[in-house]
């Protein structure tokens, strides 16, 4: 999935780069680029830490989602844009509602235990557990092979899920607009002095 | 280039070798441009290692998806789907979290280092080696694989972590592919300039603007970042153009 964000630039900015030759209008956007890039790498990894909720609730260990995908966060320029791509499963929810719907199976199992959290059915069946669905119920439950415990839920079975909008998922528009800006204008500047 | 572009150019690589014979045997350049599995000699697996690879770095699939899919393969390969035997079983959930993420990590930094324009490495002239990704038991050495490569290198383009207690050097240091060879004696690393610096490491690369460079004692060069290329052949690029779908087009004019 791609998403297309515009950053707003000053209108002197702007200017420059109608008026600069393509190779110089490439070089200005991939310092844009990487300078957004480096931003939200460092954004993410920020939030990454105050986003492990259902993971502390459940007493489980975090997936790492957003640090993994942070870490993959590249930029490419070309003279005509920027693009930096965030690989991030559900980044979307920056900028809107998700509605949730299984692909293959019946049902969205979602982790209600911290043994399931992380892992598919099939992964936790592999680890051990022999996990059931009680008749007429909507949720999975599970026992360890060779353990003496009782059955514990493991996972809520549902239709779709929606998943609200956090804008402070990614940071705000003007915050990445002045972050491209900032560096584009530094590194133009950097040239204006260096040629004098 | 993107990530998963770099990974769709990915040369499959079976073989019955062990993760040590192949470090021996096969030259990085090769390793550096292939998928491969330490004693997986099953190029139908490797294609889907690929596939779900490509999947992740564009972000439309989740670590536990692309884990769950590569099971699949596995059981209808006949593998064992008892999640035991550690890294030696293709299966185990360790095993394929290793191979996904070395995949994939590599695949982002050769993209990173693509687009380190003279522009960029003007601006950001140097990196920092530090934590980017929790481990369950991070490794607690990389100060001194970090002093052992740097020694080995005279510290050329690169600062002691006794200065500042940081691992900063600069994109063109040699300390790079030093740290990549394992200098010392350390036997997990991969052959490669950029992260992963060793198996299953949670450790990467972040920015070092010219400023705090400079403030930190360390001299902008000039020089253009380690090469990350995969430098594919000419016959391959006709191979990846048909795996994008392309077709065969005959001949032109």
């Amino acid at each position: 999935m791609e998403l297309y964000i515009s950053a707003r630039i000053s209108p002197k900015l702007r200017g420059l780069l109608m008026e600069e030759p393509a190779d110089y209008r490439k070089e200005l956007f991939s310092v844009g680029a990487n300078a957004l890039a480096s931003g939200l790498q460092r954004y993410l990894r920020r939030e990454a830490g105050r986003r492990h909720v259902t993971a502390n609730r459940l007493g489980a260990r975090p997936t790492g989602l957003i640090r993994k995908g942070a870490a993959r966060i590249t930029a490419h320029a070309s003279a005509s844009d920027a693009i930096v791509s965030v690989p991030i499963v559900g980044i979307a929810r920056a900028f809107h509602d998700l509605t949730i719907k299984p692909r293959a199976a019946k049902a969205l199992t979602i982790p209600i235990a911290a043994a399931a959290y992380g892992h598919r059915v099939r992964e936790l069946v592999r680890m051990g557990w022999t996990v059931f669905r009680p008749q007429g119920r909507d949720f999975l439950m599970g026992r360890k092979r060779n353990g003496d415990g009782e059955a514990v839920a493991l996972y809520s079975l549902r239709k779709s899920v929606v998943v609200r909008q956090d804008r402070t998922l990614l940071p705000s528009d003007d915050q990445v607009s002045a972050t491209i800006t900032n560096a584009m204008a530094r590194h133009h500047a950097r040239k204006v002095v260096s040629a004098a | 280039m993107k990530p998963e572009d770099i990974m769709r150019l990915k040369e499959l690589l079976p073989t019955s070798l062990g993760s040590a014979e192949i470090r021996e045997q096969i030259a990085r350049d090769i390793l550096r441009r292939s998928v491969l599995s330490a004693r997986m000699e099953y190029a139908r697996y490797l294609a889907d290692v690929r596939d779900v690879a490509v999947q992740l770095l564009e972000g439309t699939l989740d670590q536990a998806s692309a884990r769950n899919t590569l099971e699949g393969v596995l059981e209808r390969m006949g593998h064992s789907m008892d999640d035991e035997g550690g890294l030696k079983n293709p299966a185990s959930i360790r095993r394929l979290d290793l191979i996904l993420e070395t995949q994939t990590q590599m695949a982002a930094s050769v993209a990173r280092l693509q687009g380190q324009t003279p522009a960029v490495v003007e601006e950001w002239p140097a990196w920092e080696l530090e934590r980017v990704e929790d481990r369950a038991l991070p490794r607690p050495d990389w100060a001194a694989r970090w002093n052992l490569a740097g020694q080995s290198v005279g510290w050329e383009g690169a600062l002691p972590t006794h200065i500042g207690g940081r691992m900063v050097a600069l994109k063109s240091s040699p300390i790079w592919q030093a740290l990549g060879d394992g200098v010392g004696g350390f036997r997990d690393t991969l052959g490669n300039p950029f992260p992963p610096f060793a198996y299953s490491s949670g450790m990467g690369w972040s920015d070092i603007s010219r400023r705090e460079c400079i403030e930190l004692g360390l001299e902008p060069d000039g020089k253009p970042a380690a090469a990350g290329s995969l430098a594919p052949s000419e016959d391959e690029i006709d191979e990846v153009a048909r795996r994008f779908g392309f077709g065969d087009f005959g001949e032109g004019l």
